[in-house]
């Protein structure tokens, strides 16, 4: 009888790349969830037997989902596939009760090391006659967006950033479902959530380029956080630019570590500009007039960051350019591994 | 040993190396020097045997050492490439301006990259610092901060 697995995540991409690289002589039966709601559901009908659980997911996230699975003694085994590399997500997740842990984007060495080390699969075993046939069909119904990509790619890449900003600040840093969105420049206040847009802000803005994909990176900060931010960078809070400090260490840290995971996503290494201080103690529409004289639309990424026991929050801004969208997409394209993408 | 041509190729990049117009300087986790490119020895004046083998801080001593330990203990701890601009500091090393004639300022404004290098096993073992002379831009966004702030008193005058 085949194993009754199941994929959830709330990026259609994710879902479709694990469906794809499970082992093609594993006689499984798949089934798909985007968010731990769903997933709930479909384990409690039996059809979750191992199942694969995002973290960073919308309406009901991959903790709450452990802890219900817990709650409610659910058939579940859980492996947790996510993003979010810091140590300290791991370890809770472990005690939640998964029983590991892989990273995204998942390498297909890894899966079958650990599929076969807890019985779950054996190389050796006759795989069933239609087995082949059936593995290359896995996922072929899921339709993959270019939003959903960039989603995705965004969702790996503010995992590694954020694993970097735990270990130097060693906080745990919560991460968000980062957030996508097609919008004219002079819209681009509207797209950020995580800082007050009533107060003061100081920001920066880092240029990069790579293999025909430009795009400028942004870290925007409420001014009332500076300060706890310096204490916990380990910064002397005398200084008198003790905030332009706090702010290009927090946005060497996050930029550096985001166009790296993406750069390693899409196969392009990246450069980088120097920072430029887009504005310190100002308005968010006064840090933003600059923008919103171009009429081109842009490609904004929305990551708000939270540090948890801290009232810290922060948001990293993606900014692509119409016009590097083409470049994007064709390195994107390797991802889906020759599918089309609707 | 090196054949011709492979000797004739490190030649091009050595002599890249010496007039680029870029500051190089190579440190290791000591805080010892191994690179110090022309850039470095022309606006120093000191010459790189002086300062090989030497500590980043005995060749410098304008740095200002527990801030520069943070950021660079920071860059070999996780590496990720760092950045310091002049608004920050105006300067890492202290060089006199390019232009001691016509230009406003008496130092040399710096952009500053600190780059975690790797060695072969992937670990970071040296850092390389890159330095940027960025007065001519400096010192016009000093000057157009001082017009708007004269400007801005103006209004306000005005308007009484």
């Amino acid at each position: 009888m085949p194993l009754p697995v199941l994929i959830c995540d709330d990026s259609a991409l994710a879902r479709k790349q694990l469906a794809r690289i499970l082992p093609a002589a594993w006689d499984v039966d798949v089934s798909f969830a985007e968010h731990g709601e769903e997933a709930l559901e479909l384990i409690a009908e039996g059809k979750g037997a191992l199942t694969f659980l995002d973290l960073n997911m919308p309406v009901m996230d991959g903790y709450q989902t452990l802890e219900e699975i817990r709650r409610r003694d659910l058939p579940a085994m859980v492996l947790v596939v996510s993003g979010d590399v810091q140590p300290e997500a791991k370890a809770r997740v472990l005690a939640l009760g998964a029983f590991e842990f892989i990273k995204k984007p998942t390498e297909v060495a890894v899966l079958e090391r650990v599929l076969q080390e807890y019985g779950f699969f054996s190389a050796t075993a006759e795989p069933p006659a239609a087995a082949a046939q059936q593995a290359a069909d896995r996922g072929a119904e899921l339709q993959v967006s270019h939003r959903d990509m960039y989603q995705e790619v965004a969702n790996v890449a503010m995992g590694r950033a954020g694993e970097l900003l735990a270990r130097a600040l060693d906080v745990f840093v919560q991460l968000p479902v980062p957030t996508v969105n097609q919008i004219a420049p002079s819209e681009l206040h509207m797209v950020l959530t995580s800082v007050d847009q009533s107060a003061a802000v100081s920001a920066v803005t880092q240029g990069f380029t790579g293999d025909g994909i430009t795009g400028e990176a942004m870290v925007i900060f409420n001014d009332t956080n500076m300060k706890d931010v310096s204490r916990l960078l380990g910064n002397d809070t005398h200084d008198k630019d003790y905030d332009i400090e706090a702010l290009l260490d927090i946005s060497n840290l996050l930029i550096g570590a985001c166009l790296q995971g993406i750069g390693e996503q899409l196969y392009v290494r990246m450069n980088q500009a120097h920072p430029v201080i887009l504005g310190r103690n100002v308005s968010v529409p006064e840090l933003l007039k600059g923008a919103a004289k171009r009429w081109q639309e842009i490609l904004a990424i929305e990551i708000g960051y939270k540090l948890e026991g801290f009232d810290i929050e922060f948001d990293l801004l993606l900014l692509f350019p119409s016009t590097a969208l083409p470049a994007m997409n064709r390195q994107l394209a390797y991802l889906l591994d020759g599918d089309s993408v609707c | 040993m090196l054949n011709t041509e492979e000797m004739d190729d490190l030649h091009t990049k050595m002599s890249l190396l010496a007039a680029i117009d870029v500051g190089i300087v190579v440190i290791d986790r000591n805080f010892t020097v191994s690179l110090w490119n022309e850039f470095m020895a022309n606006h120093s004046g000191k010459r790189a045997s002086e300062v090989q083998q030497q500590s980043l801080f005995q060749v410098a001593p304008e740095i200002d050492q527990d801030w520069f330990l943070r950021k660079a203990e920071r860059t070999f701890q996780l590496g990720s490439r760092a950045f310091i601009i002049w608004e920050q500091r105006p300067y890492l090393f202290q060089f006199s301006s390019y232009r001691p004639v016509t230009g406003a300022s008496t130092y040399m404004y710096q952009n500053v990259t600190l780059l975690p290098l790797t060695n072969a096993r992937g670990q970071v073992e040296h850092l390389g610092i890159i330095v940027y002379d960025v007065t001519d831009m400096a010192e016009s966004a000093l000057a157009e901060a001082k017009l708007r702030e004269r400007m801005n008193k103006q209004t306000n005058w005005n308007t009484f």
